[in-house]
């Protein structure tokens, strides 16, 4: 009988990481822009870490699951855009906010809401600077045994639970061993 | 597992109609490998994700010289529909009547309410069962590396076979 619910593949300095790199305790999300479900948990996750900052890092890798969401992989190579100039996280935020309006305009105008030289941002969207980044997290998402979007990874092992606040801390404190948080 | 079904020896023989409502029997997948992935329902948000995964999956699957055969207790005209709205190029099999009869051969089927259990079954070229995965809660899909992780050692045995020939 087949089963696999844990992390294959490290978490390395290259992941997008949310607050303090060393924390103890790391949730992977593996997301997809253009998923509702994705854009319900993100202010959850960020809540989780923004309260726990020594405790509790969050590392985002795309999944974007094109044949169902269109726009999911554009979007994840304007994150990746975003993140080149720094503001990956205004970018990720950006995202779910205005999810799923991601045709070439309202991509252009979040840039530059947020920030971004757009000039730079047109070049490397229209060469697709940032596409591999995006395939090679989601080939990692298959190689750790994503099961839907978002699939969440709490210290490697997958958490198939309701992604509301209080269950996700619960579920933090035990794989954490009840540490304080 | 079924009492009835052992590794290694022959999956049972089936055969329902798809979304188009042509017959699909699993002998006709002799040859390659084949994926039987039992889901509960239709429309359901985990089912989505988890055929839109395989789905998204399909030509790495493919590449295992493997096919993929969803199966659930939907009509065929939902199987229709849902395909359609989904994006699902693989077959969605209707097993509405006689009701779960292939999901009970398979020992998957839930008398509780008359759904299936959702399962993987791999089955190798020569139409004999290498593997299994049956949910322990129904509302969890199974990670997509199970596949690949059955069809690796599928493979991996067929790879040998060569060897000796």
């Amino acid at each position: 009988m087949l089963d696999q619910r844990m992390q294959r593949t490290p978490v390395t300095d290259a992941d997008w990481c949310m607050i303090d790199p060393n924390a103890p305790v790391t949730i992977l999300e593996y997301g997809d822009f253009e998923c509702p479900y994705c854009a319900m948990a993100a202010p959850v996750l960020e809540r989780i870490v923004v309260e726990n900052p020594d405790a509790i890092r969050l590392i985002y890798r795309h999944f974007p699951v094109t044949t169902v969401h269109p726009l999911s992989l554009i979007a994840a190579e304007a994150a990746e855009a975003g993140g080149a100039q720094g503001k990956f996280w205004q970018m990720h935020n950006a995202l779910f906010a205005n999810q799923p309006r991601f045709e070439s305009d309202s991509l252009r105008q979040l840039s530059r809401a947020i920030g971004l030289d757009i000039r730079r941002f047109d070049r490397e969207m229209e060469a697709h600077v940032h596409l591999q980044e995006v395939k090679q997290d989601f080939r990692r998402g298959v190689q750790d045994g994503v099961n839907g979007t978002p699939t969440l990874l709490i210290n490697r092992v997958r958490y198939d639970g309701p992604r509301e606040y209080d269950a996700i801390l619960s579920a933090i404190a035990a794989v954490a061993g009840a540490r304080e948080l | 597992m079924a009492q009835t079904l052992q590794l290694n020896k022959p999956a049972p023989e089936f055969t329902l109609p798809d979304g188009n409502r042509t017959k699909v029997n699993l002998k006709d997948f002799r040859g390659k490998s084949v994926v039987l992935a039992f889901y509960p329902a239709d429309w359901s948000p985990v089912c989505t994700n988890e055929l839109a995964i395989i789905q998204e999956t399909l030509e790495d699957i493919r590449g295992y010289n493997a096919e993929v055969l969803a199966i659930s207790v939907d009509n065929v005209w939902s199987h229709k529909a849902w395909a359609q709205q989904q994006h699902i190029s693989f077959p969605l099999l209707s097993d509405f009547w006689p009701h779960g009869e292939v999901a009970r051969t398979y020992g998957v089927f839930r008398d509780e309410d008359g759904i299936s259990n959702r399962a993987l079954f791999f089955i190798d070229k020569s139409g004999n069962l290498r593997n299994t995965w049956i949910a322990e809660n129904p509302a969890v899909a199974p990670g997509i590396n199970i596949i690949f992780d059955a069809l690796e050692v599928i493979q991996g045995a067929h790879q040998t076979e060569a060897r000796r020939a």
